[in-house]
């Protein structure tokens, strides 16, 4: 299997100032199926970032390659969309516009844009907002309008940076399970980073477990646990543990 | 009952306890030269109409004054405004200005004047666009090509430092949200880097123009200035008419305050989302 997403021997050093040379992420090799929801979850600074941009298209990497349905890819594409961890809305354009920007960029007609991005309002329950500007909006309704305005461009693969890492625990928890609504909706493919290793086993199908300096991947490990998993699930709270030693050694 | 004032009466507390100081002062000073009464001054405003030492009106002459100065706010800002985007969105562009500008950004306008007088001379807008002689040639020879280039030489600095500023500022995660979602370079530029610096851009078109205006007097100093605030101000002073004098400075600062506001009235419209 081909894969929607796959990277091969990934590589990213960095040049500080004094020209010294850190190794930030070394022989990253992952693939990621169709419709598949992958968590990247290590510990602060072991690279998942910058890993995650790299696969958007936003940085270069030193070695390796990034492919997109058997294309290399290096340059950002419609197909690949991102949802940042905040502010990323532009604030002097009202909700509608925000979600409508990619359709925007595309070319496509202010009535046939604003049609579709009400539709996407709808999806995110957020009908009554459409005229609101960002800063009138909280950080959970800001994020959502964030992951309308990548899925309203239809991408196939939506790349997450721990979208939910600004907001407030209980906000958090009714973000994810959103999410999960949405993703079996829409079908899209998610690589999802984050440093929560409850998000983690709560959302994903896969957990991808990285360590730091370098960052490698250090486990793969697939989830089936079925669906709404509950956190009072015995299961649930032994992955918990054995992940969270995992991490605790990464 | 407290709101009302804060917001009513907090403001006025200062400029009525200076107008009460003033007129106490010229009380006991007795001297108009050294410091004429508010209702010396007033009855000025009240014949505002009138030709004052052989100089016209009182409209005619912020008229004038307004002239020169958007005229030369205009040229420093055209110039500005494209520079400034260039050097925020270029780092090689900002490489090769940075230093020239830097290096005269400190000189104050009123330094420029003996030079500004030495490049341009008696030229004003009349000769510059061969106006043929008479009465048109006479209003628009007020507007010295050296006048408007010391008040465009004080608009330019403030102007070119917030535009480049703002551009340079945009935030990062900004630019690549826009990117992923298939933006080109020419979609970041003109819907991302400029609508998100506005704020700034309109902030420096607001200093400029306040550091504008305030160059008035100066420029108006040069020789060849027949009208306009400024040159009210010197000549009044050189006929020991404090009251025009202080008639011209308050001119000066009425015009000023409502320039200004029509900035805030475009931010507070166009920018709330910032504040």
């Amino acid at each position: 299997m081909e894969g929607k997403i796959r990277v091969e021997h990934l590589e990213k050093i960095f040049c500080s100032q004094n020209d010294m040379k850190i190794t930030a992420l070394t022989d990253i090799n992952l693939r990621v199926q169709e419709n598949e929801f992958v968590c990247i979850l290590g510990p602060s600074g072991c690279g998942k970032s910058t890993f995650l941009r790299i696969v958007a298209g936003l940085e270069e990497s030193s070695t390796g390659k990034v492919f997109y349905d058997g294309q290399e890819h290096v340059k950002p594409r419609r197909e690949i969309g991102m949802v940042f961890q905040n502010y990323s809305l532009m604030p002097w354009l009202n909700v509608l516009d925000n979600i409508a920007l990619g359709l925007n960029f595309a070319g496509i007609s202010r009535a046939k844009r604003t049609a579709k991005a009400e539709k996407y309002l709808d999806m995110i329950g957020m009908s009554d907002f459409g005229k609101a500007f960002p800063n009138e909006l909280s950080g959970g309704m800001q994020q959502r309008v964030a992951i309308a305005r990548a899925l309203a461009n239809n991408p196939d693969v939506l790349l997450m940076d721990e979208p939910f890492g600004a907001l407030d625990a209980y906000t958090r928890i009714i973000m994810q399970r959103e999410l999960l609504r949405i993703w079996e909706q829409h079908k899209v493919t998610i690589l999802f980073v984050t440093h929560s290793v409850d998000e983690a086993v709560y959302l994903a199908d896969r957990i991808v477990l990285m360590s730091s300096s370098p960052g490698k991947i250090k486990r793969d490990i697939t989830i089936s646990i079925p669906r709404i998993r509950e956190r009072s699930n015995p299961l649930f709270g032994e992955l918990t543990e054995e992940l969270l030693i995992l991490l605790e050694n990464a | 009952m407290r709101k009302k004032f804060n917001t009513l009466i907090l403001p006025f507390i200062l400029p009525a306890l200076l107008l009460i100081v003033w007129q106490v002062f010229a009380w006991r000073v007795q001297n108009v030269t050294i410091l004429p009464t508010i209702g010396r001054i007033s009855k000025n405003f009240m014949h505002a109409t009138d030709n004052f030492i052989g100089l016209g009106s009182i409209p005619r002459n912020i008229g004038v004054s307004l002239i020169r100065v958007l005229s030369g706010y205009t040229v420093g800002v055209l110039i500005a405004v494209p520079l400034g985007i260039f050097m925020g969105y270029n780092i090689n562009a900002q490489r090769l200005f940075e230093n020239l500008i830097n290096i005269f950004r400190p000189i104050p306008p009123l330094a420029w004047q003996p030079l500004a007088l030495g490049f341009f001379g008696m030229s004003s807008v009349a000769t510059l666009f061969n106006m043929p002689f008479g009465q048109q040639h006479v209003f628009w020879g007020n507007f010295k090509t050296a006048m408007i280039f010391l008040i465009g030489i004080g608009s330019f600095f403030p102007v070119i430092a917030n535009v480049m500023f703002g551009v340079q500022n945009v935030s990062k995660t900004l630019i690549d949200s826009a990117r992923v979602l298939g933006a080109s370079e020419r979609d970041i530029f003109f819907k991302i880097l400029i609508p998100a610096a506005a704020p700034s851009i309109l902030n420096g078109l607001r200093v400029g123009l306040a550091i504008g205006w305030s160059c008035l007097v100066g420029a108006e100093m040069l020789p060849g200035s027949m009208a306009g605030v400024g040159y009210l101000i010197t000549h009044a002073y050189e006929l020991a008419r404090t009251d025009l004098v202080i008639t011209g400075m308050i001119c000066i600062g009425v015009t000023g305050v409502l320039l200004d506001s029509i900035f805030k009235i475009i931010t507070i419209k166009y920018f709330s989302w910032k504040y």
